[in-house]
Order: C-alpha cells, then structure tokens, then sequence
C-alpha cells in the first residue's frame, strides 16, 4: 500500500519504520524540518516539510496516489482536518486519525474518518499493567469494541470442562488464564477442567 | 438572538462587542486562560475558558441553544472543529468559520461549514482595490467568487458620454447595477444614458473583468 504518515514525532517515526518495514510505500509529512532531520536517521522513505492542512502540500506529499492516510500528530485538529481533506478533496480510501478527546472520535467516525483515541489507549496500557484493577481491556474493532475482563471462577465451575460453562446473553468465554499464567483459548482447549487457580477471560461486545 | 463565538482574538472581541451592543447574548470561549482573562474583564460577556473545538467545553458555553456559531481563532483546523462538532453533536443551524489559508477556503466549504470567511484574501481584495490605478476595481465576490461587483470609475472625457447603456454592447455575463452621480444614486434601466464622471457598479462572473473593461472602454 502506498501509506502516507503526517506527523514525524514519536508515534510518526515508528509507525513509518514499521510500516515501511512491513513493504508499504511510506511518506511522512511533518511541519517542522527538525522532526524530519530526526526521523532521517532511522527512516529512509520519501519526507516532506509543510503544512499538513494545506491542498498543494498534501498533493506535493502525493496524496493522490494514497491508498491509506494516517495523521498521527499531537494535535488532534490538524489530524482531523487533513484526515478529512484526504477523504473529501483526494478520495484517499482509508483515513485514520490520532484524537485525544473521545467525544472528537464519536463525531469524526460519523464523517469517515476512523480515529484512534491515543488517550483511551495509554490509559487502558496503565491500567491493565496494574494487574489488581479488574483486568478490563477495551479493543475497537471498526466502530464496534469489545470489552475483555477478567473473573476468577465461581466454586461451582471447578472441575468442570471450558466447554460446559454458559454465558450471559452477549458474552463469550473468551479464554482461560492457568495457574502458570498461560493464556489458553477457550475454542481451542475445550476439554480444559477448571482448576481453583485458573482466571477466566470473557469478551462483551459494547 | 444567541450567539457563541470560538476565539477570543481582536476579531473575537470586536465581534463579541458588535453583537451584544446590538442585543444579542454572546458567550466567547478562549483557549489561553490569560487572553480570556484580560477579555472578561474589558467587555460584559461571559468568557469560558478552553478548547472552543472540544464538546465539553461547548456545552459548557451553552452551544444547546445557540442560534449561531461563529469560529474565529487563529487555526484554521481548530475553527473546522468547532463547527463541525457543533452541528454533528448538537445540531446548531448555522455556523461560521473564519479561515486564515486562503487555499483552504473551498475545502472548508465543502466540509459542511455554513459560512466561510477568508480573512486574508478579504485584506488583500481590500489593499489591491486601493492600492490599484485601474478605473474597474473589484468591491467584492459573492457565491465563493463566482462572481464579482466591480466599482467602475468613469473619467470625466468618457468615451460613451451620453450614450444610452442600450446602445453599449456588454457582454452577457455582466450587468450595470447602479450609477452614482453627484452623490444621487440611480437604478439604471436600458435607455439611462452615462455620463463622464459617473461612479458605476457592476456585476460579472469571474473572469469577465477585462470584457467588462473592454465594453466600457476603461482603463
């Protein structure tokens, strides 16, 4: 795919060398030339300095040939606006664009841009490290997410086989954490019998 | 009527004094707590501080019931943002982007925004019109430049002096709207005849000037 990155920062560079790393045709568009400098030493695709939300820059960047746009700046704004530029002026196919604010992700996905909330995402890393808060972690899926949790089994699952065990209605047993700390799935080790140690994982779709 | 403006910069302000002397509620919301401040405390409005292009800080500046959303900060994306969120979240009727890029004009259009004002190129049509030695000077666009309303200065020793605007062959896409003479105004019809040293307005779609300059026979 041919991928064009706005924003040369940290999120920028790495998704850009892991982009370019995984064959894509990449290039960063970034306002500051010192970012640019930076992003040299590590990456060695095509860097343009300009102003993001300007038509002739963008086209400059070759937006025209893009098949996927992400704006990962750290202003959710600018990302905003040339994710939209991209979609509305130069039919980009994919738009994606980093937001700080939840409400701007619920707006924007009603205009074609998918956002990816880096707020919500550094707050669930932190809170699913520290392992005594309820283990919760949300996982977006296009519009949808899915809620995954964790829940020690009740007694009366001891002893019983994974696939005996009944959800609630839109809920799944997603997987079983073993004494040993191994995740194992659900669909895959069906016959697994619950120990009092085990952590069962379920998934919800909220 | 209750207007919400999004930026507190000298055009905010003036803005915002404009309006409310003319009896509107107005509520300003501004990013930089300082510049809010200074604005609170020299003209009776409610400022809030904050980000004019976040929903909670809309809500928070009553964006429920205004009848007007007017975005006038320095960054083109943030006024975008501002106005698009308030009518995607909170339906306002009408909204209003101030743009500093010229060239960001027809994309902002586009982008569902109800008014765009381009700050710049109005302060260059504006310099260009006086700074200009050309008899046609362009007063303004209308419909997003579709077409324009030209100022026509008509030399004393005029060509067509006397002569009936019937009788002077204007191209199709132009009109004479009004003639100044002596400080009177006239609304012009086929058979009003021009004289040396009329003031004339004219409208043209863009483009048309040097034909209009042509028909007239004007510099």
């Amino acid at each position: 795919m041919n991928i064009l990155v706005i924003g040369g920062g940290f999120v920028g560079e790495n998704l850009a060398v892991t982009l370019a790393a995984h064959g894509h045709d990449v290039a960063v568009l970034d306002k500051q030339q010192e970012n640019i400098d930076r992003l040299k030493s590590v990456f060695d695709g095509l860097t343009y300095v300009g102003v993001p939300i300007d038509g002739d820059v963008l086209k400059e960047a070759g937006i025209a040939s893009c098949d996927a746009l992400c704006a990962v700046t750290g202003d959710e704004n600018t990302n905003i606006m040339a994710a939209q530029l991209a979609k509305k002026a130069f039919n980009v196919p994919t738009v994606l664009a980093r937001v700080l604010d939840r409400t701007k992700g619920e707006v924007f996905e009603k205009f074609g841009v998918h956002t990816v909330n880096s707020t919500a995402l550094v707050c669930d890393a932190f809170l699913s490290a520290l392992d005594d808060y309820g283990g919760e972690r949300y996982v977006r899926f296009g519009a949808k997410q899915a809620k995954f949790y964790r829940v020690k089994p009740p007694k009366s699952y001891i002893g019983r086989r994974v696939s005996s065990i009944e959800c609630e209605e839109g809920e799944a047993l997603y997987g079983v954490i073993d004494i040993h700390g191994a995740v194992r799935l659900a669909g895959i080790v069906k016959d697994f019998i619950l120990d009092d140690g085990d952590t069962l994982i379920y998934s919800k779709i909220i | 009527m209750k207007v919400l403006i999004i930026g507190g910069g000298k055009i905010g302000y003036y803005l915002a004094k404009s309006f409310s002397t003319r009896g509107n509620s107005v509520t300003v919301v501004e990013s930089d707590r300082v510049r809010g401040q200074r604005f609170a405390n020299e003209i009776d409005v409610p400022v809030i501080w904050g980000d004019g292009s976040s929903a909670a800080i809309l809500q928070k500046a009553g964006v429920q019931t205004c009848d007007v959303l007017i975005a006038v900060t320095g960054r083109d994306e943030d006024n975008l943002v501002a106005c698009q969120s308030a009518k995607q979240l909170f339906g306002v009727k009408k909204t209003v982007a101030k743009v500093n890029n010229p060239k960001n004009t027809s994309a902002i259009t586009a982008l569902g925004i109800d008014y765009v004002v381009s700050s710049t190129e109005y302060i260059i049509q504006k310099l260009e019109h006086d700074a200009s030695n050309s008899r046609l000077k362009e007063l303004f666009r209308i419909e997003g430049g579709a077409a324009s309303v030209f100022d026509v200065d008509l030399p004393r020793d005029y060509v067509f002096d006397r002569k009936m605007i019937q009788d002077i062959s204007l191209p199709e896409n132009c009109n004479i709207i009004s003639i100044t003479r002596d400080g009177e105004l006239i609304i012009p019809r086929g058979k009003t005849k021009l004289l040396g040293g009329d003031q004339v307005l004219v409208i043209a779609e863009n483009g048309a000037a040097a034909e209009v300059r042509r028909a007239l026979k004007i510099k």
